[in-house]
């Protein structure tokens, strides 16, 4: 399985990096190439990406019925749950529907994040694991060792400012804040918003752990998302509004 | 909503699985190395830990530790917590120790060096023992950066490489410490790139590979870095071999180059078939290096010319300098296989791991070089056993447990 997930997804995207890495200019060479291979991999992913969007739009324009309902059955739950579905059937949504594409991605990302931080050798034995992964290709062992310093950043060391913690924790939690309806009761409220907290506090704590070269992939990534939601969720979202989009509101 | 959250939780999990696996492959774990001083056993475990073996006691499985045999866990003061609270903890060694007089010296990727007498620590006394010949360098609480190679010790100086990330570079830096007392000697000029090698040193002059690819000369008394040097354009991956005023290291581009003292072009470069990790062993004319492609490889010195028919292929990558062990050589595979091969020829015997034939040798990773002790082939692997294998025989004489309390 280990040989499997190495040959097919690793070591071609391991090898694209590197490949990448070896053509661009050599003082910006990995960093730049980091951010080339997400634009790039965001592209290859762009209809799932967009499915999972649309998904997302469509089950945040039923949260207004979804309010209604939940007001109307407060108090019988079973009878919330049955109408709940009623009316996703009758809106042709799939609750599941946003959840599938981000699980199709994952493997993707892992797969990235590995090629990153393997490229990356920052101990002897990274780069000795390096060795087993390469192509026997001149300009992939051209382009190794690769210039770690990007920008302010050692790409193979944590960022010792918090420049980085704070763009990647903000862009998480702006990407999220967007796509995350106002809950209808004051506990639901509390968790969302304990939710809304936890990924940006989180990654913005990896950042500040992990080499820097991780980072730049996760601040690339949530921008690119931010993007994405933008043009194809319309608009900002529940960021600017705290509120259904107009869309929503349209319908209403 | 519901699967909103679901989805967040979810994330947060994988995100969080993801990462912590991932982490533990990038913290370095060390693979120092095994020499001997004709007596005893020196092993490096991957712990941190120097053993002092008596390998006679060994082989009849005697109570450890036996009169003359201890263990010294080389540690070093670790920030956690933001920088709030310090703890000791082990430190990653990946040079095998080099012994001079009775004393033993490494040097630590926490960026500290160690001279340990070999007498003060069988007796279990606290480190350093005064006038014992014992030191740390840096003896503040400061510290070098990583040290990767082992330390060269030449009459009563010892060098070591370090590597300095500064701003937006890292530099290689040669330190030269007195090796009686620790004090330092000189500190050489920042060197662009990595220094993950051992130095070398032939006439007076102290050779090193970088990273970024140079081969440079310093004067080893003062550390003045000499007029020549050469630059090819991908770095080196492996320490350098110097004999007779010629350089030979191993570069990211899968050649191993010869290059004369003084010269600005390769006197001959051998292709493999991946990176030449470890430095050959020399004996007499012929160059015996090992590749990561799994194969061996006899070279002549001079012209660079294969000297066997077919070079050794092994199972897998050969990432430690074989073993000179008469007229055979040691040899030892990253997934466990030790091999004797025979150096007129080329052929080589694969040894049979005694528990499981079609498991590996060792049936573990090996990256520590291997030692030749009293007779017997050792070899340790990174889950800290320690295999003596008889090369007359071709068989596994006995193990031992580097972990055993």
């Amino acid at each position: 399985m280990a040989n499997l997930w190495n040959e097919i997804i690793l070591r071609p995207m391991l090898n694209g990096l590197v490949a990448l890495s070896g053509v661009l200019p050599e003082a910006v060479e990995f960093g730049l190439a980091i951010i080339i291979f997400t634009l790039i991999v965001r592209l290859a992913l762009t209809p799932v990406t967009i499915k999972q969007t649309k998904s997302t739009r469509a089950m945040q324009e039923l949260q207004p019925k979804m309010k209604e309902l939940q007001k109307k059955y407060a108090k019988n739950k079973q009878k919330l749950q049955q109408e709940t579905m009623k009316l996703y059937k009758e809106a042709g949504v799939n609750p599941a529907g946003c959840m599938w594409p981000m699980l199709i991605q994952f493997p993707v990302w892992i797969a990235l994040y590995q090629s990153i931080m393997k490229t990356l050798a920052t101990t002897p034995e990274n780069l000795l694991d390096l060795a087993q992964h390469l192509y026997a290709s001149d300009l992939i062992y051209g382009a190794i060792p690769v210039n770690s310093h990007f920008l302010w950043l050692d790409l193979g060391q944590p960022d010792s400012t918090m420049v980085m913690a704070i763009l990647v924790g903000g862009t998480m939690w702006v990407q999220q804040k967007m796509t995350t309806a106002p809950a209808a009761d004051s506990r639901q409220a509390q968790t969302n918003q304990m939710m809304l907290m936890m990924m940006p506090l989180m990654f913005g704590m990896f950042t500040i752990m992990f080499p820097s070269g991780l980072p730049v992939f996760w601040l690339v990534s949530n921008l690119i998302g931010i993007g994405t939601q933008y043009f194809v969720g319309g608009g900002w979202g529940y960021l600017k509004r705290g509120e259904p989009s107009t869309a929503v509101a349209k319908a209403k | 909503m519901k699967s909103t959250r679901f989805g967040l939780v979810l994330a947060i999990v994988l995100a969080v699985t993801v990462l912590t696996g991932c982490m533990s492959r990038q913290a370095p774990q060390g693979f120092s190395g095994i020499v001997s001083d004709g007596d005893t056993l020196y092993v490096g475990s991957s712990d941190g830990r120097i053993v002092a073996l008596d390998t006679d006691q060994r082989a009849a499985n005697g109570a450890y530790p036996s009169p003359g045999e201890w263990e010294y866990a080389v540690t070093t003061e670790s920030r956690g917590g933001f920088g709030c609270s310090t703890s000791t903890v082990a430190s990653t060694v990946y040079g095998a120790p080099v012994l001079s007089d009775g004393r033993l010296c490494v040097g630590t990727y926490e960026g500290e060096v160690y001279m340990l007498d070999a007498e003060t620590r069988s007796d279990n006394s606290a480190f350093p023992q005064v006038r014992s010949g014992e030191w740390k360098y840096p003896r503040e609480d400061e510290k070098l950066g990583p040290i990767v190679g082992s330390p060269t010790i030449v009459g009563d100086t010892v060098y070591v490489c370090s590597s300095v990330s500064e701003k937006r570079h890292t530099y290689g830096v040669v330190y030269a410490v007195d090796s009686l007392y620790g004090d330092e000697i000189w500190v050489s000029e920042n060197l662009d790139g990595k220094l993950w090698v051992t130095p070398a040193v032939e006439d007076g002059l102290l050779y090193i590979s970088t990273y970024d690819g140079h081969l440079y000369a310093l004067s080893a008394e003062t550390g003045e870095l000499q007029s020549w040097s050469y630059e090819t354009e991908v770095g080196f991956v492996s320490s350098p071999l110097v004999r007779n005023g010629m350089v030979y290291a191993g570069s990211f581009d899968r050649m191993l180059q010869a290059v004369r003292v003084g010269s600005s072009t390769a006197e001959w470069m051998f292709e493999g078939g991946n990176w030449f990790w470890a430095t050959p062993v020399m004996i007499g004319d012929v160059m015996y290096a090992p590749c990561l492609d799994g194969k061996l490889y006899a070279l002549s010195a001079g012209s660079g010319q294969a000297v066997w028919a077919e070079p050794f292929e092994a199972s897998g990558a050969l990432a430690t300098t074989p073993v000179v062990m008469g007229d055979q050589l040691g040899v030892v595979t990253k997934d466990g296989d030790v091999y004797v091969v025979d150096v007129a020829t080329g052929r080589g015997t694969r040894i049979q791991n005694p528990d499981n034939e079609k498991a590996t040798t060792c049936n573990a990773t090996v990256v520590a070089a291997p030692a030749y002790h009293q007779g017997a082939m050792f070899v340790r692997t990174q889950k800290n056993v320690l295999w003596a294998i008889d090369p007359i025989a071709k068989k596994v004489d006995y193990t031992f447990e580097l972990d055993m309390e």
